[in-house]
């Protein structure tokens, strides 16, 4: 009677050991904004109607963007390619402090200590072309402006504007200059591996910003401004690497 | 020999005229569509007994093509193509039943009207050209010239109502869509409604945005050049050179900056220096500028496709110039400044086109051009 009770009660077990779901591990996780924005020297840019000085004259700016490719935050990949249209979002004052802002819902909780990014477009990407995409990706056709096909790549940096050279007001006869860049070697790969003191906290969303700056991002070796021309592609190739190089100053972030 | 009086003769032939009369006034009632329900009015038939089984279908993607975004609330079937195809040339449309879509977009001229500015019914004229309609399916930042709608359903609400255009209501053409066949069934074939009272003008628009999803040009010689199907004649390549800026000793046209392949417009806005306009509130059509509100998007124009270009004279959402040879020297030499004109335009001396160059740009212009698509069967009219 003894041993049929015990057989029983090991059977009862064993059928409701089978029953109990194997415990889920769950991660928690909260939400970031991350917002890009960019200013001159500080200053927020407005697009077109606000105007900053560049070696004493002013300047104004009518487009400003970029692919951003490959942002981890401690490892995890938040995005693997978008496209950065900050011309669409800079056209006032506060638009320019929000600047464009993408939201994630699902980010590990944790302390993050490393960030990395690129900007452009990474090599196996730029194999691709627009066509190959649904027209909304931010590679497909919708952005087809920002594939150059003489050099089977992707734009991966604009910045246009208008140079008030002789100070006398924005006319015609001022440079228009619009600067674009593209091609593999031009892709720049930006990383902090170790001072990112990033937490995520579960039911606090956190904000990151990206921050460009384009005085930074004009700035020569010898610490003197770009001399703005007009468009021409011909003399591009050195502006390009300059402004790619630039980028590890010009972009700061902070949350 | 029976004989009949004359009034009796007479009154025999005015009875029989008048029996011939009365059936065939029945004889015509009978051939009215007979309502499937007792209590069914003609604006409330029933159509449940119409088989509805849509045949679902894909766009055929060409192979240097992108792949079309169809909205998940308005998936392609044969029918609904069918009858948006039917609403796209039926006058129905009109308050004067005398003009349809098609009316200012024939398949002859690439779906343009061959007009500077488009005109109305009763010839009220409009304001700006027509824009061709082909591969709207893949334009997704706004449409018309300044960009005011968002997809090709809404898009195809405006003209109805339209006073410079097809100058209805809506409410005017659902009824007579409820009570004209073969409306009724079509509709229930291609959106599965059970009774006319469900037609819709949203209805309406999905079909004919499913129809114009379906225009798709993609056979220039150009395309065929890209396949490797054919080559580029010497000229039509130096043209292509310039057009794309591929480099070499030839001049850059600027072209691809607004109208890059392989749909050849970027989807986006400028303003192309057309104007001579003292500042920018000073454009006579503020385009862009309108919808935005804000002044640095006025006199920009949506950058129209150079597909087909030379089916669809004359140039600019104005029609101002008549040929490709004025809009080439337009941007070669005569760009007006004013302060949002594209950076890309404002070279100090032009784009520096010799004459030469100007024949080569215009003779690639022309590869753009897709024959058979111009004569597809399945773009033209049902009627």
């Amino acid at each position: 009677m003894r041993k049929s009770r015990a057989i029983i009660s090991l059977l009862c077990l064993v059928i409701l050991g089978a029953c109990t779901e194997e415990p889920q591990v769950t991660v928690e996780t909260s939400s970031l904004k991350l917002s890009f924005t960019t200013n001159f020297d500080g200053e927020p840019i407005v697009m077109n109607e606000n105007t900053y000085l560049y070696n004493g004259n002013p300047i104004r700016f009518s487009k400003v963007n970029f692919y951003l490719s490959d942002l981890t935050l401690g490892g995890k990949e938040i995005i693997d390619v978008t496209f950065v249209d900050l011309t669409k979002t800079h056209t006032s004052e506060q638009a320019a402090e929000e600047g464009t802002v993408l939201n994630f819902s699902k980010i590990p909780v944790g302390a993050y200590n490393s960030i990395e990014l690129g900007i452009g477009v990474p090599a196996d990407l730029n194999r691709t072309k627009p066509n190959e995409y649904s027209t909304s990706h931010p590679l497909g056709s919708d952005n087809s402006s920002e594939y150059w096909e003489a050099w089977n790549s992707y734009i991966f940096v604009k910045i246009e504007g208008q140079y008030d050279s002789d100070d006398n007001g924005f006319d015609e006869n001022d440079v228009a200059f619009a600067y674009h860049v593209g091609q593999d070697e031009f892709y720049k790969k930006l990383s902090n591996k170790s001072t990112l003191e990033l937490d995520i906290v579960a039911g606090e969303p956190t904000d990151l910003e990206l921050r460009l700056d384009i005085k930074n991002l004009f700035t020569t070796e010898d610490g003197s401004l770009l001399e703005l021309e007009t468009h021409d592609p011909a003399n591009q190739m050195d502006v390009m690497r300059l402004l790619m190089d630039n980028f590890k100053t010009a972009l700061a972030y902070r949350f | 020999m029976f004989y009949f009086p004359k009034e009796r003769l007479l009154f025999s032939l005015v009875l029989s005229l008048v029996l011939i009369f009365l059936f065939a006034a029945c004889k015509k009632e009978v051939d009215k569509p007979v309502p499937t329900s007792p209590t069914n009015t003609p604006q409330e038939q029933d159509l449940s007994n119409i088989t509805y089984q849509p045949t679902f279908t894909n766009i055929d993607r060409p192979a240097n093509f992108p792949i079309m975004d169809i909205p998940e609330d308005n998936p392609l079937t044969q029918e609904g193509i069918e009858l948006g195809r039917r609403l796209f040339f039926d006058p129905i449309l009109s308050a004067n039943n005398e003009m349809a879509c098609a009316g200012c977009h024939f398949p002859s001229s690439a779906f343009t009207d061959d007009l500077a500015v488009s005109t109305g019914i009763d010839n009220k004229a409009g304001t700006r050209s027509s824009m061709a309609l082909f591969n709207t399916g893949y334009y997704t930042k706004g449409l018309f010239w300044d960009g005011r709608i968002v997809s090709l359903e809404a898009q195809a609400l405006e003209p109805v109502e339209d006073p410079l255009e097809l100058n209805h209501d809506w409410a005017a053409v659902v009824e007579d869509l409820k009570t004209t066949a073969p409306y009724p069934n079509l509709f229930r074939q291609a959106f599965g409604i059970d009774n006319t009272k469900e037609i819709t003008k949203e209805l309406a628009v999905k079909a004919i945005a499913q129809f114009e999803r379906t225009i798709i040009s993609a056979d220039s010689k150009y395309d065929r050049v890209v396949r490797g199907e054919e080559f580029f004649e010497d000229d039509e390549y130096n043209g292509w050179f310039m057009f794309f800026d591929v480099g070499g000793d030839l001049p850059d046209a600027e072209c691809a900056h607004c109208h890059n392949a392989p749909l050849f417009t970027v989807n986006d806005y400028f303003n192309n220096g057309i104007d001579s306009v003292a500042d920018l509130n000073s454009f006579k059509d503020l385009g862009l500028g309108a919808v935005t509100g804000r002044i640095f998007d006025n006199g920009k124009f949506r950058a129209p496709t150079l597909r087909n270009i030379a089916l669809t004279a004359p140039y600019m959402h104005d029609g101002r110039f008549q040929t490709l040879e004025e809009v080439i020297n337009h941007y070669n030499e005569g760009v007006h400044y004013v302060d949002n004109v594209d950076p890309l335009l404002l070279q100090p001396n032009g784009l520096g086109l010799s004459e030469q160059n100007k024949k080569d740009l215009l003779a690639f212009l022309h590869t753009l051009t897709d024959t058979s698509f111009v004569n597809n069967p399945t773009f033209q009219s049902p009627f």
